[in-house]
């Protein structure tokens, strides 16, 4: 099953609505199948994977996201600090997903561990090891 | 692909290869090897939450928070809202994890295929496997023999003791066995017949000035440890003293240690009231409408001269020191200092107890004017009542429950505290007073656990049919027809009252959906019933197990409302109070300052103790064996909780266990901590390490029990199979320090 | 053979003590937390100086604290075969000290033994890759990554508190399903030792950060793991650059003594002893 990011923006949701860890949690998180059946209870549009949103609600399943972008188990992450303190945006590194049309199946998130030392050098925060490493 | 199945140390094969490849290609440890999550519904990725629930390591049932990451149980932490651990929590409840996630669990119903022993097993499906277990039991009512099923139960918290009990009644069984003849029987009997109550003790710590424990328990593993570490984290504490053979490494927080010869506890505790009677330095009031403590006659005509004279004539002092090992004058001292720095306390091991040492603690806590007063000892049966109404019984019942009990108890005693337990191996062999022809085993592992393991393979092997609802394949499941798994605590949902004094509800809930296609015993009951038919359905009414509980409370679903969204926000709920009783500071019971002592109603047996008959001869065998239950033991689950195995005090080693061994015999023999040894007793002989150790006294020797090799392992026999089976005649209760013994170095 | 209590033997005492006399001037900066050029260095000015208690008048030595500790921070049990060499790793273990011996300063009962987070660790300064270092908050943290396995630290700490890993993190059956997101498994070749959960601390401090809200003592007393558990409140959490914490009038108790505190290694773990 896919879903089209570009479409839900164009449709005025908030990234949070789906992602509601991303302002105060480490993990941004997923939507739940009730959260998708707010709005997808009825049906919407013409896109033929959408019934399938239905169908897992009513055999009481949630859908099974596959998780793409993971960091690699010594790296912490935390969206919290990002978005909430540093006031980043999704797109800062989660590069060209409003615009994505298809479900990922690769990481967009390209950040190397100098990328990210750079701009906690730029903007001064900490680049101490154990401020991203567990 | 790894075999989840398998038992063994598997390593990190796959981390392994990615650390060949480099730190970047490293697999992702968070799902690498890790089966997959049973997604139940709401279970939303990248969430975390924190489940309250309620340990079931040990009857003291702590609260626990439980944190889930990702669908899965990362973490338990104590619920700082439970009055009973306050937030902290015991090794064993920071190693029950291992539990939940362990390999070895039996992954749903299993009939045997092959003969008894083999391992060899065929998955069925749960209406196949209640369905046969129903068949087999139908077979019994059948040929009129209803009294020929037996259950070994094991667990008293819960509403599944009460379905059992009901289950038996009306099938017509008299034979519902738990465990109290090796643990809290002795205990929990001798409070029944003297103050009349239905209700284990518990003791306010807190506002005790003098603490005499007697074993122990409280130090290591009893439930009554995490009472006495909650009231250690308060400013002010209790002088605390033991009265034991030996005092583990926790013993440094006790202000003075007696060493006491081994079955020596009942006789301290009589010379202590004996001085009190002697002096009438105690509060005899409670004991005014008590029979036996004056002369009376028996039954048979027999005179008696009731408790006051036998105390006064045979346990003063001075006999009392030939007996204990404690010097007179010290024990007319000590009676003393319980008088004086009253409130003062006197705590028994709840698991190691026999009843005259229950009986006499309780009398001594009578008379010093400690009973259910602040800082006494607490006899509260609580406010989860034990029985679900009554059931109507059919002809076949009624007959049934007229057989005499098959492990020997009085016919008519139907509570299963005065069961016992280690008479049912040679009832098993001997086919006396009848034979066995069903055996349910129901958080329960004699095979392994019991003394005198060996012979309970035998007799297991001798029951025709066979059903073991433990999670892990023990070594009494082994020999079983038909497997029915239980959930672990972690996924059962229940209200458990942790009692002991204490007047809370503690939710027990699922932390994670469950793994496997295990099902809970209490819902395995019920659909049992109803397809056993006629009467025994009928005295089932309810849809499932939740209903049951609340049933219980007296409550329907609705009229639950305040009470369950208590429990889901805090995981505990108090009673509400009435009156003007007084909360002890921390809510461990609910006592009056004025509410009058519990009269004590029945001393009569009190004194009654089967002559000590050790087994084994003082020459070849010139120890005594005494058993306790160490802080890693966990009711026969350490060995699945591999942390408790490899704890720094007990030698960091899985197996070989060890036995304590003082500093003088050690000399003596020539002997040096951690050396192998070999521990003989007249059951059998045991390859251990030994530990040498102040704490000990000379003549002693230490065995943790629980101790014992991995799963199955027919060849390396545990601790248990060291012990003697011998019981007191009167109560059936075992007596624990009663195997001598012999070690020497394996070299 | 049991041989996996830790003591302190006076063979290592001695050998710390010679690294320290010849190494004075290196005490001095070890203060600043320098390590080799390759460590990040510590901020000059410390924000924080995290610390335990723990109390021994009130430690039943039940162990909580070492299975949470396990628990917590991923340490498997390792099984008979290595716990017969005396490899398994205690983050918290229990130390052993014979009556009679100079280590005997915390009295005769095992006594529950973390990483004492010394002010001027040696084991720092002996790193020759940077995977160990003093952080601003007093804590001496680990680079998993950087560690060559070459041990020096583990020869150098007088407490004897590092721990090698001689196997790949294995749980029984190869299930770790209940190891803990927030820490990372260390491979075999690596040297472990107590974090004090920084992984706790951080998420604390960054919590605060958010909310914008100072961290109070009292809702850090039982911040790791260990003294979360303890049923007794043995275990005491803290930070000493706080005047008013509990630790830092734990510190000043006439009770408190530290850990072999003349080889002037600063440890920040006092345990508190002596009401008899």
């Amino acid at each position: 099953m896919t879903i089209s990011h570009k479409r839900h923006m164009e449709a005025d949701m908030k990234c949070l609505t789906c992602h509601p860890g991303a302002e105060d949690q480490v993990q941004a998180q997923f939507p739940t199948v009730a959260d998708c059946m707010d709005c997808h209870g009825k049906a919407r549009g013409n896109h033929p994977d959408e019934p399938k949103v239905r169908a897992y609600a009513e055999r009481g399943q949630e859908i099974p996201w596959v998780r793409v972008d993971r960091l690699p188990g010594h790296v912490y992450f935390s969206h919290a600090t990002h978005v909430t303190l540093a006031k980043m945006t999704c797109e800062d590194c989660h590069q060209g997903i409003l615009s994505a049309t298809l479900a990922l199946t690769l990481p967009d998130v390209h950040q190397t561990m100098e990328d990210c030392m750079r701009c906690h050098r730029e903007r001064k925060a900490s680049n101490q090891c154990k401020t991203c490493h567990k | 692909m790894p075999d989840f199945g398998r038992r063994g140390f598997l390593g990190g094969a796959g981390l392994l290869a990615g650390l060949a490849a480099g730190c970047r290609t490293r697999p992702d440890p968070y799902t690498a090897h890790k089966p997959p999550v049973p997604v139940e519904r709401g279970l939303r990725m990248g969430s975390e939450k924190y489940v309250l629930t309620t340990c079931g390591l040990c009857p003291a049932a702590c609260g626990l928070r439980v944190r889930v990451v990702d669908g899965r149980a990362v973490k338990v932490e104590g619920n700082a809202e439970s009055p009973v651990n306050r937030g902290g929590l015991c090794v064993r409840g920071q190693a029950g994890l291992a539990l939940l996630y362990h390999p070895d669990r039996i992954r749903g119903p299993r009939r045997r295929v092959g003969t008894r022993g083999e391992n060899r097993w065929e998955a069925i499906s749960w209406d196949a496997a209640i369905g046969q277990l129903a068949a087999e039991l139908g077979k019994l009512r059948a040929a009129g023999e209803p009294q020929s099923l037996v259950l070994v139960d094991g667990e008293y918290a819960g509403t599944t003791h009460a379905l059992w009990g009901r289950l038996l009644e009306v099938f017509g069984s008299p034979n519902h066995i738990g465990h109290g003849a090796t643990g809290v029987g002795g205990l929990a009997q001798a409070v029944r017949r003297m103050t009349r109550k239905a209700c284990l003790p518990g003791y306010d710590f807190e506002r005790s000035r003098c603490v005499l424990l007697v074993g122990t328990g409280a130090l290591e593993s009893s439930p009554q440890f995490i009472h006495l570490a909650r009231a250690l984290a308060g400013e002010a504490r209790p002088r605390l003293l033991c009265a034991s053979p030996r005092l583990p490494t926790a013993g440094d927080v006790v202000d003075e240690w007696l060493p006491l010869a081994p079955n020596g506890s009942a006789p301290l505790l009589l010379g202590l009231l004996h001085v009190l009677l002697r002096e009438q330095l105690g509060d005899e009031s409670v004991l005014e409408w008590a029979s036996g403590f004056a002369p009376w006659s028996a039954p048979d005509g027999q005179a008696q001269p009731g408790l006051r004279a036998t105390v006064m004539s045979s346990f003063a002092p001075e006999r009392v020191a030939t007996l204990t090992d404690v010097p007179a004058a010290r024990i007319e001292q000590l009676a003393r200092e319980l008088v004086a720095a009253r409130p003062s306390v006197v705590v028994v091991d709840e698991w190691m107890c026999d009843p005259a040492t229950a009986s006499a603690a309780l009398l001594l806590n009578a008379l010093l004017g400690s009973l259910n007063v602040p800082g006494g000892m607490v006899l509260d049966p609580g406010i989860l009542p034990l029985d679900l109404g009554e059931a109507d019984l059919d002809g076949m019942a009624k007959a049934g429950l007229r057989a005499a009990p098959i492990d020997g108890r009085e016919s008519g005693q139907r509570d299963v505290a005065s069961s016992r337990i280690l008479a049912l191996p040679e009832a098993f062999l001997s086919g006396k007073p009848y034979l066995a022809k069903a055996l349910l085993l129901s958080y329960s592992n004699p095979a392994y656990s019991k003394p005198g393991a060996k012979r309970w393979r035998e007799a297991i092997a001798k029951v025709p049919f066979v059903a073991s609802f433990s999670p892990f394949l023990d070594e009494s499941a082994l020999f079983a027809d038909l497997l029915l798994p239980d959930h672990t605590f972690f996924e059962r949902w229940d209200l458990v009252a942790p009692g002991r004094g204490s007047r809370v509800l503690s939710l027990r809930q699922p932390v994670v959906h469950p793994l496997l296609d295990t099902l809970q015993t209490g819902e395995v009951i019920l659909r049992l019933a109803r397809a056993l038919g006629a009467s025994l359905a009928d005295a089932f009414p309810w849809n499932d197990y939740r209903q049951v509980v609340l049933a219980r409370l007296g409550k329907s679903e609705g009229g639950m409302d305040g009470v369950l969204s208590e429990l889901e926000s805090k995981g505990i709920w108090g009673s509400p109070d009435t009156g003007d009783a007084t909360a002890l500071p921390s809510d461990h019971a609910k006592i009056s300052d004025d509410q009058p002592q519990p009269v004590l109603f029945d001393v009569r047996a009190s004194l009654s103790q089967a002559s000590l008959t050790m087994a084994g001869d003082p020459v070849r065998f010139p120890f005594v064996l005494v058993p306790f239950r160490g802080p890693g033991y966990a009711e026969g689950g350490m060995r699945e909780m591999a942390w408790l195995r490899e704890l720094p005090l007990d030698g960091g080693n899985p197996w070989p266990g060890r036995v304590e061994l003082s500093v003088e015999d050690a000399r003596r023999l020539g002997i040096v901590d951690g050396e192998a040894v070999v521990l003989e007793s007249p059951m059998a002989e045991v390859a251990l390490v030994a530990m040498v150790r102040t704490g000990v006294t000379p003549g002693v020797l230490g065995l943790p029990l629980g101790a014992g090799p991995e799963a199955l392992r027919d060849d390396v026999p545990g601790a248990s199979s060291l012990l003697a089976s011998l019981v007191d005649a009167a109560s059936g209760h075992w007596l624990a320090s009663a195997t001598r013994a012999q070690v020497r170095k394996l070299a | 053979m049991s041989k996996s209590r830790r003591k302190l033997t006076t063979r290592r005492e001695v050998l710390t003590l010679a690294a320290a006399s010849t190494a004075g001037a290196a005490l001095a900066n070890a203060a600043k937390g320098a390590g080799t050029s390759a460590t990040p260095s510590a901020a000059a000015t410390s924000q924080h100086r995290f610390g335990m208690a723990i109390d021994l008048d009130r430690c039943l030595r039940c162990q909580a604290c070492v299975v949470a500790c396990a628990a917590e921070n991923n340490v498997p049990p390792l099984g008979a075969e290595h716990s017969a060499l005396t490899r398994p790793i205690h983050w918290m273990d229990m130390l052993m000290a014979d009556a009679g011996s100079a280590d005997s300063e915390l009295g005769h009962a095992p006594a529950p033994i973390p990483c004492m987070q010394c002010e001027r660790p040696e084991c720092v300064k002996v790193c020759p890759v940077g995977a160990t270092y003093l952080a601003d908050d007093g804590v001496v943290t680990q680079v998993w990554d950087r560690c060559i396995g070459c041990r020096y630290c583990m020869a150098v700490c007088p407490y004897g508190r590092r721990y090698f890993n001689w196997t790949e993190p294995a749980w029984p059956g190869g299930d770790p399903s209940s190891a803990n997101p927030d820490v990372a498994l260390r491979p075999a070749g690596v040297v472990e030792k107590c974090t004090l959960c920084q992984h706790r601390i951080r998420a604390v401090l960054e919590r605060a950060r958010i909310d914008d809200e100072p961290v109070a003592d009292a809702a850090i007393q039982r911040l790791p793991a260990c003294a979360a558990t303890c049923p007794a409140r043995a275990i005491t959490f803290g930070d000493l650059a706080d005047p008013n914490s509990a630790l830092s009038k734990l510190a000043k108790d006439p009770r408190a003594v530290q850990l072999l505190a003349r080889l002037g290694t600063g440890p920040k773990v006092f345990y508190l002893r002596g009401r008899r």
